[in-house]
């Protein structure tokens, strides 16, 4: 049994930890864990490096499952749901506030002595690119083909065929605009009196 | 030191402890057998089982990848659904629009690499001689622990549900229907027969069990899943602890004996 079990050593094999000639070597080994693990604790390497270290990867690994987890779906498909206040939209204005978020343009459109609210999708009909609003030319423009429509969402220019989507819209009785994101609608169904 | 003390006093601490941690080797070794997430190790090892070249940890490396499984495969649970119209949806979302949605390639690659480390482990085996007595039905666990190894890494391939997972369910249930007796086309199952009509036909032999179906449907998908999610993993559980027991068992880990 030459290379048997270290802890299988009887008790009489063992070194005299008492004996002071020369240090045992399972007590030298065991005082210089001892001490470096006192030199990680004193120097701060163990608070400043090593715990961090740990504490970021398992940071990582639960925030990883968590997020995860976590659904990435913006909004509840076919809720009314409530974006801006009436008070937020000048005359004649396009609110861009909701494009990153929920895709839509929200336009007050005052002309001829009307006052009319509508939503658009921002997405162009072309190939689905967001359009930007262009404030000189009073259009939305599509970036990736050139698409223009007017402020009513009409198709000025290709190589879109068809103008803008709308959605549906309603103000509530304290004065937010509501907005359903579940399909589009048609034109006459999709405006409302602002005043 | 004393906030230790105080939390080895403490009744939580004792609760979970309990045997207190003295130095001599009678209760070191009473430390490690009451406690249940101590016992899974040994209370002694032969020096020479360390050595990393008796082993290349394989058998370690496989139960691993098996836990990465185990993990990932809990988290895309939560996505997947595992119906025609759906299933390559979800799967396609994971890829895309989830977020971490890299859980789903470790997945795969786990898989991928289970195979390979628990074919390697049974190189190792075979070539040191390991499946020798009185380690010889620990080697038949093993052979069981591959073909389920072989049998998730089936079944999780047809969950994408898409052409490439299709006809690999397809030919696979196809070797099936082949097999002799159990399968309607194999050898032998003309003559299994109840007042002369055949008992193993399309719609009653073994790959018509695998698939709840005759052809690779909407049923077989569901089967597939619950197979791969379920069955399979709760057998393989059980056959690993029954492994890691007979390890300890059949003579301790790596050594001649």
């Amino acid at each position: 049994m030459k290379n048997s079990a270290v802890t299988q050593t009887k008790q009489s094999e063992r070194p005299n930890h008492s004996s002071t000639e020369g240090v045992p070597r399972r007590s030298f080994f065991r005082g210089a864990l001892r001490r470096w693990a006192e030199v990680l604790v004193s120097s701060g390497v163990l608070a400043r490096s090593v715990l961090p270290a740990l504490a970021s990867v398992t940071g990582l690994v639960f925030y990883s499952w968590m997020r995860f987890l976590w659904p990435n779906r913006k909004q509840s498909i076919g809720a009314w749901q409530r974006l801006s206040h009436r008070s937020d939209l000048p005359a004649d204005s396009v609110d861009g506030r909701w494009v990153t978020s929920h895709g839509v343009w929200i336009v007050r459109r005052t002309d001829q002595g009307r006052d009319r609210l509508f939503v658009l999708r921002a997405a162009c009909t072309h190939l689905g690119c967001t359009t930007q609003w262009d404030p000189s030319l009073r259009q939305f423009i599509c970036p990736c083909h050139g698409s223009a429509f007017s402020l009513d969402g009409e198709r000025l220019r290709g190589p879109a065929t068809r103008a803008m989507d709308r959605y549906a819209v309603r103000l509530t009785s304290d004065g937010f605009i509501e907005v359903r994101l579940e399909s589009t609608v048609r034109r006459p169904q999709s405006e409302i009196e602002y005043s | 030191m004393s906030w230790l003390a105080k939390l080895r006093q403490s009744r939580v601490y004792q609760s979970i402890f309990r045997v207190p941690i003295l130095k001599d080797r009678r209760h070191k070794v009473l430390v490690i057998l009451s406690t249940f997430v101590l016992h899974v190790h040994p209370v002694t090892i032969p020096r020479y089982a360390l050595r990393l070249r008796h082993t290349w940890c394989m058998g370690g490396l496989a139960f691993f990848l098996f836990l990465v499984e185990v993990v990932t495969g809990v988290l895309l649970m939560f996505y997947y659904r595992p119906v025609p119209g759906m299933a390559y949806q979800d799967m396609w979302e994971l890829r895309s629009s989830v977020t971490f949605g890299i859980f789903r390639e470790v997945h795969r690659w786990a898989a991928h690499a289970m195979v390979i480390v628990v074919i390697l482990h049974m190189l190792r085996v075979f070539l040191t001689g390991s499946y020798r007595p009185p380690r010889e039905f620990n080697w038949v666990i093993g052979v069981a622990l591959l073909v389920l190894t072989l049998l998730l890494s089936f079944t999780g391939y047809l969950l994408p549900w898409d052409q490439l997972s299709l006809w690999a369910a397809t030919v696979g249930t196809n070797m099936v229907a082949a097999s002799p007796f159990v399968g309607c086309e194999g050898p032998g199952s003309q003559w299994i027969t109840w007042h002369g009509s055949p008992l193993i036909t399309r719609q009653s032999d073994l790959r018509y069990f695998l698939l709840g179906s005759s052809q690779i449907d909407d049923v077989a998908l569901n089967r597939f899943y619950v197979w791969h999610c379920i069955g399979l993993p709760i057998l393989m559980t059980f056959l690993c602890a029954l492994h890691f027991w007979r390890v300890r068992k059949d003579g301790r880990i790596s050594g001649p004996l």
